[in-house]
């Protein structure tokens, strides 16, 4: 795990520790973690309910997460985004295999195609209606939200992890450009 | 002659503010405009007419301004065509007036005033046909627009934000206060703009009570408490320019209006409101008589918001004249404000009785019946030729007046250009001779003066009416929470009388549009012309085209072509109301989309191992990619050579990480699969790859790539690096769309892997170097065969393919390994000549080998057959994307663009997008060059071309024609370097 986060430092000028932006914003690019994409062709209610993952039930509501590790994300009606910092993507594979059973589904790794990129703070709204047309407002995006949007030109899964807190699951090929548009959205701000 | 009051006004007397016009300074107070400062200190002229040159004064005082466009600033800062009305004085602002030369008091351009018959509408359909138009062309463009736009890269920053609110409400007077003070306190989120620096409207320093006190108190209380509610946002000086689909609005907010360098100049903000309230006002139109355009000739209500507003009287003798009542209260309050006021002219038989005795009370003469003739002045005002309707439609008893400002009303049009760009109908009121809002509830809801109403109670009552609908439709509480004002005002009527255009003078001194320069007899002409539809009459003159738009003209235009031509006004109707409303800054629309900004770009995952090596950049299909690594001193030409014939000779390695991947799994993949590539793919066995090309459903080639068979159910298809994304969608609408029922899911994994491309000779010695579980032997793993297993250590899907024509590898890891995997290939394979290539270096090496570079040596033309898999496709008996249409007739003519290899007869250098003519033709192009260089490997210029009938031609010899120079080519098969293949598969 540390040396994908030594290479994706080492290929840019991202810091993992966090960026201090003013008063009112932290950027910070998270730990690698296991991403895994799941898609199951039922998608009826009847038939999530019975998956069960690390204990937990996927949810049904689309554009909405739970769990804390893994974190599940509903992303598209057919589709669910496993987040974890804890499981490797081996062991989370697996589970994920037996709880599916025979259900048609496709399961991916994509730990390495995505970045995680962390707003943390009271600038965070302003910073994100920057560049996404989202209404996020906490009556309109709460704090089990998610959801597959476009940021700053970009396709990205935006999560709400706080009232402050908004985590972006970015391609990594595009993270970098992504940490320099929040840093120059954030110095423009007045 | 304009002179400032000695009390009153909205503006800050403790403030003095000097203003540079034309480099003389002018003395202002704060919180008046450029054009308040400009009739305080006398200023009368403001600019010149686009077309004529004539001298124009400042004609309003708010955004329909089509006269009084200024430049601002100086150098990279200068902003062209401001309305001088909106834009508040600042200490040093700097303001210039446009389109005079050489200056503004004698401009030279005037001669075309002079000899205005020759420049009839259409002018120039008619007079520049010989020898023509582009004889003329530059000249007439040089001589047309009023402002030159700043030449130097725009300093300021511009930002874009994205809103959401549950109700928009565009304008800050007191329709829109009063229903967003409603929607506020029942707790709806609301967005409030108005365009002018202050919120007010037309009521700033009005002569009416609300609730006993002057309206400044009723618009402080209003604004303090919405400004305080955390549900509010209230934009002074932004501009709501455009209404969408599902309540979408377009706002631009200026931030450089009080701040000569703000950190961000202006914003635009993308508003997404579930309900919009348009609260726009209205706005005042000018009467037609001869010479109503000579400055010192200004709006009615203008006069009187520069008396209220700014205490600035625009004149010493003041005239109205007027179709209707709203005149009679700017007369008024200049009476009331110590302006002398000889004269108000209506041209209906009775006025508003009360208001006619208060005038005549205070000295004014009050005539009825009575019209303005014409005005003259040489350069501003002087006199005016008045007279008498009479009931024949004669003017009798005409007379001279002298006065220095004329104040005209032509009634008020109602602001419904954002209602009627939501697609909002308009009918005409024949009371009040305007368009409004057929239906001031559907689709978006209407209020104040915008749906007509003509008095301030009139205007808060409609916004009570209209706030109810809002919390109706939002479900919020119907409890009264906000009474009604109380006002005082005196009683007038939004009656408007029919005579706008007085029925006399030279027609063609009556102006319709004054800064296009438009006539009445301009409307004649092309209605003579037969451009009767107001559409066609519009753009045959070029009336309401301006930057203003046709605020004060449109209207004007259409009533005069409905009088010319005898028809209602409703059977004449409306143009088309556009966005935007007034014009936008395009930096504000870029916002931070600019340089490095512009368009997301995508770093490999061994971005800094390229950089390290010095690579040297090219921007493809999104990604930032090595184009070849040149060492100090090589140049690029060089390092290109020296790469190829390492790759040649030895073993180079490349990174492909950007290569797009998909994978394909389920019980159906292969099916739906065969689908999209003429190759076939349900033949493909386990372990192996294929070449595929796909196709559209016309039949042209759109990408190419590999199939891989990873497992009985599981595919890994490869595209090229620009169409990743968008073959991996289009693969998704057709599962998604026509096979539903398939058993298969298309996932795109194009960055998880990286990809390092190994080729070369030793490239198989190189990889032998590494611990790995998978055989690398020829017959274990012969050419276009895929392998799992691991590579030191790491889980690698191991390729055997190449696009150089050498024994090849695409070693792909997790992307997190692709730096270190790239680090030890070049430290692993140094001893064998390991050398990295670039993109430029890769695309010479498959010129050399003739495969086929998608969309370069492709267009949108290009067939199967065109590229030599004509046999494949036709092979193929299942159904594919595009099958069909390869059997149209089109795509069997011999004379098609064929794909061919050229050599050059001697040693010119073949440059791409040269073109080819055939020995005998003169004319035309018979091809062109798609891709070309000298071979380092062949030592001589080659080149692939698509060529007219290309493939029956090998052997025979074209004209290359690039640029004036010539050379003569062989047509060869496209294919230069071991076509048989035999280095692949060693």
């Amino acid at each position: 795990m540390t040396e994908k986060i030594a290479a994706l430092v080492a290929q840019s000028s991202m810091s993992s520790s966090g960026r201090v932006l003013g008063d009112a914003l932290r950027l910070i690019v998270l730990p690698s973690r296991t991403v895994i994409q799941l898609r199951l062709a039922t998608h009826t209610p009847r038939a999530i309910a019975t998956i069960r993952i690390a204990g937990r039930t996927v949810p049904e509501a689309m554009n909405t997460w739970s769990g804390d590790d893994p974190v599940i994300c509903h992303v598209a009606p057919d589709a669910w985004l496993l987040l974890s910092s804890r499981h490797e993507a081996a062991d989370l594979l697996d589970a994920i295999r037996s709880a599916c059973g025979k259900r048609f589904c496709a399961i991916t790794d994509l730990s390495d195609a995505y970045v995680t990129l962390a707003l943390d703070g009271p600038g965070a709204v302003g910073i994100l209606m920057r560049g996404c047309g989202l209404d996020l407002a906490p009556t309109a995006f709460g704090l089990n939200a998610c959801a597959r949007t476009r940021l700053a030109q970009l396709p990205v899964i935006v999560r709400r992890t706080s009232n402050e807190r908004f985590e972006c699951v970015v391609d990594r090929s595009t993270a970098q450009y992504l940490f320099d548009w929040v840093e120059d959205a954030a110095a423009g701000l007045d | 002659m304009g002179y400032r009051l000695d009390s009153g006004g909205h503006i800050d007397r403790s403030q003095p503010v000097q203003v540079r016009w034309n480099g003389r300074l002018l003395g202002a107070f704060a919180g008046d405009t450029i054009a308040s400062a400009l009739l305080a200190n006398d200023v009368h002229i403001a600019g010149r007419s686009m077309k004529f040159h004539r001298p124009r004064g400042i004609l309003s005082a708010g955004v329909e301004e089509p006269n009084a466009l200024v430049t601002l600033g100086r150098g990279a800062e200068l902003e062209p065509s401001a309305r001088a009305t909106m834009i508040p004085v600042r200490e040093g602002l700097e303001v210039r007036a446009q389109n005079a030369w050489p200056g503004l008091r004698f401009d030279l351009g005037r001669v075309f005033d002079w000899t205005a018959r020759l420049w009839p509408a259409g002018f120039y359909h008619k007079t520049f046909k010989w020898p023509s138009w582009h004889f003329y062309e530059p000249w007439i463009r040089r001589a047309a627009g009023i402002a030159r736009p700043p030449r130097l890269p725009d300093p300021a920053r511009y930002d874009a934000v994205n809103a959401h609110c549950d109700l928009l409400v565009v304008g800050g007077g007191p329709a829109g206060l009063q229903a967003a003070q409603i929607a506020a306190r029942a707790g709806l989120a609301v967005l409030l703009v108005e365009q002018d620096f202050e919120c007010g409207g037309q009521l700033i320093g009005a002569n009416v009570l609300i609730n006993d006190a002057p309206p400044a108190v009723w618009f402080a209380s209003v604004i303090g408490e919405l400004a305080a509610s955390r549900n509010v946002t209230l934009l002074t000086g932004t501009t709501a320019f455009g209404l969408y689909d599902h309540g979408t609005a377009g706002l631009l907010q200026r931030r450089d209006l009080h701040h000569a360098n703000p950190t961000i100049r202006q914003r635009y903000w993308r508003v997404h409101a579930r309900q919009t309230l348009i609260a726009t006002g209205a706005i005042e139109q000018p009467l037609v008589f001869e010479h109503n355009d000579l400055p010192g000739i200004l709006l009615a209500g203008a006069v009187r918001q520069y008396a209220n507003r700014y205490a600035v009287a625009a004149g010493r003798r003041v005239a109205f004249a007027t179709n209707n009542d709203s005149a009679y209260l700017a007369a008024l309050d200049l009476t009331i404000l110590g302006v002398q006021v000889p004269l108000l002219l209506d041209s209906r038989p009775v006025g508003p009785k009360v208001l006619a005795d208060a005038l005549r009370a205070r000295g004014v003469e009050v005539q009825n019946d009575a019209v303005v003739m014409s005005a003259t002045g040489r350069r501003s005002l002087r006199r005016l030729r008045i007279g008498t309707l009479a009931s024949n439609g004669t003017i009798i008893d005409t007379r001279i007046v002298d006065c220095d400002v004329l104040g005209m009303s032509g009634g008020w049009a109602p602001t419904v250009h954002l209602y009627s760009q939501a697609r909002g109908a308009l009918a005409f009121d024949d009371a009040r001779q305007c368009f409004v809002p057929r239906d001031p509830a559907t689709p978006l809801l209407c209020a104040g003066a915008a749906t007509g109403c003509a008095t301030l109670g009139e205007s808060f009552s409609d916004a009570f009416r209209a706030a109810r609908l809002v919390l109706e439709r939002a479900g919020a509480p119907a409890a009264e929470l906000v009474r009604l004002p109380v006002v005082e005002e005196a009683p007038v009527s939004a009656a408007v009388g029919d005579v706008r255009r007085t029925p006399c003078g030279r027609t063609r001194r009556q102006w319709l549009d004054f800064q296009h320069d438009v006539t009445v007899a301009d409307a004649e002409l092309a209605l003579a012309e037969g451009y009767q539809h107001i559409e066609h009459l519009k753009r045959y003159t070029t009336a309401g085209m301006a930057v203003d738009q046709g605020k004060t003209s449109n209207l004007n235009t259409l009533l005069t072509v409905a009088e010319l031509t005898d028809r209602k006004p409703s059977a004449v109707g409306t143009t088309t109301y556009r966005p935007p409303y007034t014009p936008v800054t395009l930096g504000a629309l870029a916002a931070r989309q600019t340089g490095p900004r512009y368009a997301p770009r995508r770093l490999l995952p061994a971005h800094a191992e390229h950089e390290a090596l010095g690579a040297h950049w090219w921007e493809a299909g999104g990604w930032m990619r090595p184009a070849c690594y040149p060492r100090a001193g090589e140049s690029m030409h060089q390092a290109v050579h020296r790469e190829t014939l390492a790759v040649r000779t030895a073993a180079g390695i490349f990174d492909a990480s950007s290569l797009g991947k998909i994978e394909v799994s389920g019980a159906d993949a292969a099916r739906f699969l065969d689908f999209f590539y003429i190759n076939n793919v349900l033949t493909l066995e386990i372990g192996r790859l294929r070449y595929g090309l796909m196709l559209n459903e016309s039949g042209v080639i759109i990408d190419d790539g590999t199939i891989a068979r990873l497992a009985a159910e599981r595919y890994l298809i490869t595209t090229t690096s620009g169409g990743a994304g968008r073959i991996a969608r289009w693969l998704e609408e057709w599962r998604q769309c026509e096979w539903p029922d398939y058993k298969v899911f298309v996932t795109p994994v194009t960055t998880q892997w990286a990809t390092i491309a190994l080729a070369g000779p030793r490239a198989r010695d190189v990889l032998a170097r590494f611990a790995t579980d998978i055989a690398l032997d020829n017959e274990a793993f012969p050419h276009m065969s895929v392998r799992e297993g691991r590579l030191a250590g790491v889980a690698t899907r191991l390729y055997r393919v190449s696009f150089s024509g050498e024994l090849g590898y695409e070693i792909n890891v997790p992307a997190c390994y692709g730096p270190a995997l790239w680090h030890e290939l070049l430290s692993a394979g140094a001893e064998l000549g390991v050398t990295p290539y670039g993109v430029e270096t890769l695309l010479l090496l498959r010129l050399e080998k003739g495969f086929l570079d998608v969309g370069v040596d492709t267009d949108g033309t290009t067939a199967p057959a065109d590229v030599g898999f004509g046999a494949i496709a036709a092979r193929k008996k299942a159904a594919f994307a595009g099958k069909r249409s390869l059997g149209r007739s089109d795509n069997r003519r011999a004379d098609r663009m064929q794909l061919v290899g050229l050599s050059a007869d001697d040693a010119t250098v073949l440059v791409s997008g040269a073109h080819l003519r055939l020995p005998g033709t003169s004319e035309g192009s018979d091809g062109w060059v798609t891709s070309a260089g000298v071979s380092p490997t062949l030592g001589r210029p080659i080149a692939l071309a698509l060529l007219r009938g290309g493939r029956a031609r090998l052997g025979e010899s074209v004209v290359v024609h690039d640029l004036g120079r010539q050379c003569t080519a062989t047509v060869v098969k496209p294919a230069f370097y071991d076509p048989e293949g035999t280095r692949l598969h060693d």
